[in-house]
């Protein structure tokens, strides 16, 4: 589906000594798997702002596929990310008051991007996640509902990448291995690029491949070859 | 987007509630004085309706006007006593009748009088129960409450003075008149010559004075020669609309007073309300992040804060107007009740533009922090 090659690129921030985000190049293969790793203060979180558009780098180019998402302008860069991107948080961001249902059509809902189908596809992604009532309040679901019902809103417009940022830090356990099971089965199903910043060695082990992230810097085995 | 809003509201409903009541304090203030002012105006100005000239002794012509149509209790100097004879027989005059203060029963002021005066008061229609005939026959304003057969001794001096009853006179209730939304629906007309006589003055030897008359000229032209020729050195004649619109345009400076007063007040609830939803929107930058990162476009995001404000500043603002109204309601009809003028309280066509201009100002109010809102970086869901 889609392809991410980063080229380049630095982040920095005023009062820093050096960049809290510098890769000089980085691809990841379109349905490719990644998991990236690095102590906290890495750089992960950057990187996920990086390459969801979120953020812009100081330099360096962000492609997806073909488009260098970097060179884009605000609202261009905000529609690419609706239209391209699932994203799921450490934090889950419910809305509290509105239901499950809701909160997956949510943002669609804001950018009147809803289809015919798309309540028949919320409704299917919620079952697909276990939640059985889609009127449930949010407010009275468990912490592993509550970040199912937000995969499920990841996936409602059919990303083509999903990128979670530490999916499973805030929950325990067994609910966790659970979410990490269905970000990896539910973006092999749809063939989606994965790329989930995580510690958890369970989820870790599944993936295709994993890049650890010091100080800002990539420094996993595929480099090591390069570095001697 | 509604479901939304309406969920973010409910669950910010304290921050809500606030910006509600200070935009409806701020407004029922803007709105209470435009009322007020409004119902004492137009009620005033009816109920010196029926009265064209008022003639009496030489001094404040708004005292004469307080006395003879608000019923107000103050020392009148007295006319002298051919003054009313000689009008009686003025050509020019549809009738002239005496106004005699001095006694009260309870807290409704009696008033001599002839039934040229009670012939005014009911639109020419005679009194329910019957037209008085006797010295001892009394009339009552719809808003006296005595019945119909009926006696009381009236007591010398206003309502509410500690004078001496007049024991050794009584009158009966022989009629009661329509409401007329006056201070005379409170009054008890009684003859004129019943007050003489109760004070010792005699009509018989020398026609005694009195503080008021009230004239109907047969024609406008009438009207102003008799008020050129009664006001001199000895008796003023006065239109009482005329010293009416002249007491408003001194009541209309400190209208004016309020109204900048109120400004005020809404321009510092104006600032406050700004504040507060800057602070709010700071609050919610994750939020708002987090809709963004999840794909929401940012004219949403200005949508849903502008919306979410002014829903709030508009509910504050239908419920300022009708805290305002019930407010005048209140007071005027507590008003009413002490000296019988009815205060019309009513919106007119004017008052629509207030409540747009309003609504205007909510709108660019709020469309500062929706514009924070709009400004508001996405990243900002990430960060923890
Ligand atoms: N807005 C900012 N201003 C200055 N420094 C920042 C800002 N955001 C992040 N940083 C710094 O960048 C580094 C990387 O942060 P982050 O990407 O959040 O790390 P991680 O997600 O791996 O814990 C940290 O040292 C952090 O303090
Ligand atoms: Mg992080």
């Amino acid at each position: 589906m889609l392809a991410l090659t980063l080229d380049q690129v630095q982040v920095s921030y005023p009062g820093l000594e050096t960049p809290v985000l510098d890769i000089r190049s980085l691809t990841v293969a379109a349905e490719e798997c990644v998991a990236v790793t690095g102590p906290s203060g890495s750089g992960k979180t950057t990187l996920v702002n990086i390459i969801t558009g979120l953020a812009c780098p100081d330099r360096g180019r962000v492609l997806w596929g073909a488009e260098d998402i970097a060179a884009l302008a605000e609202a261009r860069r905000d529609r690419w990310r609706a239209e391209t991107i699932g994203l799921v948080m450490q934090e889950f961001h419910l809305f509290e008051g509105l239901s499950a249902l809701d909160n997956v059509l949510l943002p669609a809902r804001l950018r009147r991007a809803t289809g015919r189908d798309t309540l028949d596809h919320a409704h299917a992604l919620l079952a697909r996640v276990g939640i059985k009532r889609a009127n449930q309040s949010t407010a009275t679901l468990s912490r592993g509902e509550m970040q199912r019902v937000a995969v499920a809103r990841a996936l409602l417009r059919r990303p083509k990448v999903l990128i979670a940022d530490e999916p499973t830090a805030s929950l325990d356990p067994g609910h966790g291995a659970e979410v990490a099971e269905l970000l990896l089965s539910l973006a092999r199903e749809s063939g989606a690029t994965l790329i989930v910043v995580s510690h958890d060695e369970r989820l870790i082990n599944r993936m295709d491949r994993s890049l650890t992230l010091s100080a800002g810097r990539l420094a996993n085995a595929a480099f090591a070859g390069l570095a001697a | 987007m509604i479901r939304f809003i309406l969920a973010d509201l409910k669950r910010l409903w304290a921050a809500s509630l606030i910006i509600v009541l200070l935009v409806a304090l701020a407004a029922a203030l803007g709105v209470g004085i435009t009322l007020q002012e409004r119902a004492l105006r137009l009620g005033s100005a009816r109920a010196a309706d029926k009265f064209d000239l008022v003639i009496g002794a030489a001094g404040s012509e708004t005292q004469l006007v307080l006395s003879s149509v608000f019923l107000q209790p103050a020392p009148l100097p007295l006319l002298a006593g051919d003054v009313l004879a000689k009008l009686k027989q003025d050509p020019r005059v549809a009738f002239a009748a005496p106004i005699g203060f001095g006694d009260s029963f309870k807290t409704y002021p009696v008033v001599g009088s002839t039934p040229d005066l009670i012939n005014a008061l009911n639109n020419g229609a005679a009194p329910e129960g019957g037209t008085p005939a006797g010295e001892h026959d009394a009339v009552i304003g719809s808003a006296v409450d005595l019945t119909i057969g009926q006696s009381f001794e009236p007591m010398h001096g206003a309502a509410g003075d500690a004078g001496h009853v007049h024991t050794e006179f009584s009158y009966q209730v022989v009629g009661r008149l329509m409401p007329t939304g006056t201070a005379w629906d409170r009054a008890i007309i009684v003859p004129i010559e019943a007050v003489w006589e109760i004070h010792g003055l005699h009509a018989e030897e020398e026609p005694p004075g009195v503080p008021a008359i009230l004239v109907k000229p047969k024609t406008i032209a009438d009207a102003y020669r008799l008020r050129g020729e009664y006001r001199g050195d000895q008796t003023v004649a006065v239109f009482p609309g005329e010293v009416l619109t002249r007491l408003y345009a001194t009541l209309g400076d400190a209208r004016q007073v309020m109204s900048i007063i109120a400004l005020a007040a809404q321009a510092l609830v104006a600032g406050a309300i700004a504040l507060i939803t800057i602070a709010h929107v700071a609050q919610r930058r994750r939020q708002i992040g987090a809709l963004r990162a999840f794909g929401a476009p940012r004219s949403a995001v200005f949508g849903i804060v502008w919306i979410e404000l002014l829903t709030l500043m508009g509910t504050g603002i239908a419920l300022g107007f009708l805290v305002g109204w019930v407010a005048v309601r209140l007071i005027s009809d507590q008003l009413t009740r002490q000296n019988g003028v009815v205060l019309p309280v009513e919106f007119q066509g004017g008052d629509l533009g207030l409540a747009l201009l309003l609504l205007v100002a909510a709108a660019v109010i709020a469309a500062v922090p929706a514009l924070l809102a709009y400004r508001q970086p996405a990243v900002a869901a990430l960060r923890s």
